[in-house]
């Protein structure tokens, strides 16, 4: 009888928690930045998950329920080892939109062509790597899990207000490097005075 | 709904918090606006962009196996 129900939990489990490995390896070495680090995170995570299975309440949102306990694991035990803090300007991040500013400073007119579409895959994983970990952790949640609001406020005990503020100025960090790497690499030309 | 209400409301709007009603509203103002269409455009562009080419997914076949092996060891010790 036991036995039966211990199978049970297991094929359960497997079917709804074993099945988001990927989903949670993608963001594990965002944020740790090393593979065998997050592969070290998300272990650990499925572990505690497999031992409170039972507690976890079937049909709710199992994904958001192993990414809470994986960022747990993660701030506890993982983040910035280094305790130099992550200075970032945040006054510096404007407050317009970018279309307007390629517009208006660096005079490009087509900028899906001339800035989107020159944009490289290793670019993108640097900028999203170089973000400072409370703006990553909420970017990654959002953008490549497609998490709502409310789920990265449950998932990260972060009020729903101050999500929103790190996704958003997270959004404008992203936008800063790209823009920054288009005009190291050319693509965009700084304005001349 | 004004430009300044339309662009405040844009990120809401790209990830699907906005509602119904400011959605409508955002969509109304869009179709007699081309600066505020162009901005939500290129944002919603720049966001694909991202996402997509963030979905790739290595093999975690080896690491799955080495978590089964650990749950057999717990169902194991029961």
């Amino acid at each position: 009888m036991v036995e039966q129900k211990g199978k049970e939990l297991r094929e359960r489990y497997e079917r709804e928690a074993l099945i988001h490995l990927d989903a949670l390896m993608r963001t594990a070495s965002r944020m740790t930045k090393s593979e065998s680090d997050a592969e070290d995170l998300v272990q650990e995570t499925m572990l505690k998950a497999y031992r409170f299975f039972d507690k976890f309440e079937a049909g709710t949102n199992c994904k958001a329920w192993l990414f809470k306990i994986m960022t747990n694991i993660f701030i506890n035990n993982y983040r910035s080892r280094s305790k130099a803090p992550e200075s970032v300007a945040i006054e510096d991040i404007d407050d317009g939109f970018l279309y307007g500013q390629l517009a208006e400073n660096y005079g490009v007119t087509d900028p899906e062509k001339q800035f989107l579409s020159k944009i490289i895959d290793d670019d993108i994983q640097n900028a999203i790597s170089e973000l400072p970990e409370d703006f990553r952790l909420v970017v990654v949640l959002s953008f490549l899990e497609g998490f709502s609001y409310r789920e990265i406020a449950d998932i990260t005990g972060l009020h729903i207000g101050t999500v929103k503020s790190r996704l958003y100025r997270g959004r404008k960090l992203l936008q800063k490097s790209l823009l920054e790497y288009a005009l190291r690499s050319g693509h965009i030309r700084e304005p001349m005075n | 709904m004004n430009c300044k209400q339309a662009l405040q409301l844009l990120y809401d709007v790209l990830d699907r918090e906005a509602s119904r009603i400011e959605t409508a509203g955002v969509e109304k103002h869009l179709k007699s606006c081309r600066p505020c269409l162009a901005t939500y455009e290129f944002e919603r562009m720049f966001q694909t962009l991202i996402v997509n080419k963030s979905q790739n997914v290595e093999d975690n076949g080896i690491l799955k196996d080495r978590i089964r092996a650990q749950l057999d060891a717990i169902d194991a010790a029961g």
